[in-house]
């Protein structure tokens, strides 16, 4: 085995009379034999990985992002602030055009896109900074119960500053009532903000009717697109809306990076969150890390170019794992609308199995239940409570997410494993046997010991 | 000219897909090979030879870029370290053989003094 201490270099330095233990003759065949073990364990670890069906948590990086970015992590590696010399400007060209990318592929203006470091910050900028702006005659903000938990905490920041906010709750196919959202709007609302694309349940929402809705009561519309941007096409000027936040490592390109649209006509004034030099308009000062910002351009343009055969093969991935497994086991469900949905996000419920055993199970496939930032605690998901999932159902609900990448090797192996530990799993429970005595579940008095 | 061009599409097509297979990544692998053969296959009914060259333009660049991005540097980086241990060892033998010539030279002469003593 090789000593752990000793180094290639440390080996070189030993003085010529020393023979190297590891090419004594006698040894060398024993330690050929240790090497390959080692490039076998190595190999193994790089190669036997589980697959990756979690596409809404993140997504690798096109390799084609990562080319276009590592001339800027390596060679030009200029502020793009600095307007004196030539690494300056080369970054700044190479800002301004990821730019003009990003900007093209949602039909924005490039001076109204602003880099930020992620959809958090763009969430959070968005609802506060727009709220605390218009403070003065306008202290009304009104959500839905499905968004991400980063626009649900800044609005209970709101609230403690004395804003009112407005949680609309969603019918049980996860889209938003339009006729609700009219009546709540009231004189004193300034914002509303509903996200595009859900990230749990994948329901898509009627962004362009309720950008009409708001554009004539006079109310800003924000929408968390991190999910949509890049997998269905997008029009800020269609749609009315206001203001858009756009997430990096959703769409194949790096972490770290994200995007916020501001409109400029009619202009949207934001009350900036951080304070400093005055890049980008005075909304987000702060060198703009030109890499980052190159790999968002790379992956929205490389988005806008495959929009369509990407939309094609995962709608067709989908069907296939959701057909595979819904016609071999019963009681499955699908949580969020049918037909007004990304197709990628698919969230099931399996009745009388537990989610969380089943997403152990199924150990060489990389699932998740519910989102990732929820995950580590064990309370089933607010989105599927929201939409009326009931508790047992909401307890048993798999994510399985679909990208670019996805094979249909790993689907078929997906939704066979799927099925096999299913299977499995309700042969164990005792619900199950019940339920197939023909007891009904909902009639029992469960008693306390 | 046409069948040149046919030929040239041809051979790009072979070397990317060469190129393609050499990802590590199973994911990157399987999505360049059936891209390539997706986009190749859209792309067959193109007649406009000025289309028909911006095309190709673009997959001599997507072919540089996969070139770059399959490049195994690990390999590189086992290759020399296994040409250093092979220089050390070499080193090391034509010194055992220097020491040794040294040893025996100075018996050599260690004998020949003996006898030129003993003679004397």
């Amino acid at each position: 085995m090789l000593s752990p201490g000793r180094t290639i270099s440390s080996r070189l330095l030993r003085p010529a009379s020393w023979l190297p233990f590891r090419l004594c003759p006698e040894r060398t065949a024993v330690n050929s034999m240790q090497k390959e073990l080692i490039k076998k364990h190595e190999l193994e670890k790089d190669e036997l990985r589980p697959l990756y069906m979690d596409f809404q948590a993140t997504t690798p990086m096109d390799p084609r992002v990562l080319d276009a970015m590592l001339p800027y992590q390596v060679n030009y590696y200029g502020n793009p602030h600095s307007r004196t010399h030539a690494y300056g400007w080369e970054s700044e060209t190479a800002m301004e055009t990821a730019r003009k990318q990003v900007a093209d592929l949602i039909g924005a203006d490039p001076r109204e896109i602003i880099f930020t470091s992620g959809a958090t910050e763009s969430n959070n900028m968005a609802i506060k900074g727009v709220a605390r702006f218009y403070q003065a005659k306008k202290r009304h903000v009104i959500t839905t119960q499905t968004e991400h938990k980063c626009v649900l905490d800044s609005c209970r920041i709101l609230e403690a500053e004395g804003f009112e906010v407005t949680y609309l709750p969603v019918q049980t196919n996860g889209l938003l009532d339009l006729q609700l959202l009219e009546s709540s709007i009231r004189p004193e609302t300034s914002l509303v903000s509903v996200m595009t694309v859900n990230n749990e349940i994948g329901v898509k929402q009627p962004i362009e009717e309720i950008g009409h809705i708001c554009r004539s009561k006079g109310v800003f519309l924000h929408t968390d697109a991190a999910q949509a941007v890049g997998k269905i096409p997008i029009s800020v000027s269609d749609w009315k809306v206001d203001l858009m936040s756009i997430s990096g490592h959703k769409i194949y390109g790096p972490k770290g990076v994200g995007a916020l649209y501001v409109r400029r006509r009619p202009r949207v004034r934001l009350e900036p969150l951080q304070s400093g030099g005055g890049q980008e308009r005075g909304l987000r000062s702060g060198t703009v890390p030109t890499p980052l910002a190159v790999g968002l351009g790379a992956a929205c343009s490389i988005s806008q170019k495959e929009m369509e055969y990407d939309h094609q093969r995962v709608s067709m991935l989908a069907n296939r794992l959701v057909q595979k497994i819904m016609s071999e086991i019963p009681d499955v469900v699908m949580n969020g609308d049918p037909e007004q949905r990304y197709p990628g996000c698919i969230n099931l419920s399996f009745a009388y199995v537990e989610g969380e055993s089943l997403l152990m199970a199924l150990k060489d496939v990389a699932l998740s239940s519910g989102s990732a930032c929820t995950s580590a605690s064990l309370e089933p998901s607010y989105v599927l409570r929201a939409i009326g999932a009931d508790e047992d159902l909401a307890h048993s609900s798999i994510r399985f997410g679909i990208g670019r990448f996805t094979t249909e090797q790993e689907v078929d192996y997906t939704a066979e494993k799927c099925i096999q530990h299913v299977r499995r799993l309700r042969e164990m429970s005792p619900l199950w046997e019940m339920v197939q005595e023909g007891i009904d579940l909902k009639s029992i008095k469960w008693t306390q010991h | 000219m046409a069948a040149s061009t046919r030929s040239q599409v041809i051979s790009l097509y072979k070397m990317m897909l060469k190129e393609s297979s050499r990802f590590p990544s199973y994911n990157y692998r399987t999505y360049a090979l059936r891209r390539v053969r997706d986009a190749f296959r859209a792309n067959r009914e193109v007649e406009d030879p000025k289309a028909v060259e911006r095309l190709m333009d673009e997959g001599e660049q997507m072919l540089a870029l996969i070139q770059r991005q399959t490049f195994r540097r690990r390999k590189a980086l086992a290759a020399t370290t296994h040409q250093i241990l092979q220089a050390a060892a070499e080193i090391h033998t034509v010194a055992l053989q220097v020491s040794s010539a040294e040893s025996r030279s100075r018996r050599r002469v260690e004998a020949e003094q003996q006898d030129t003593e003993e003679e004397i």
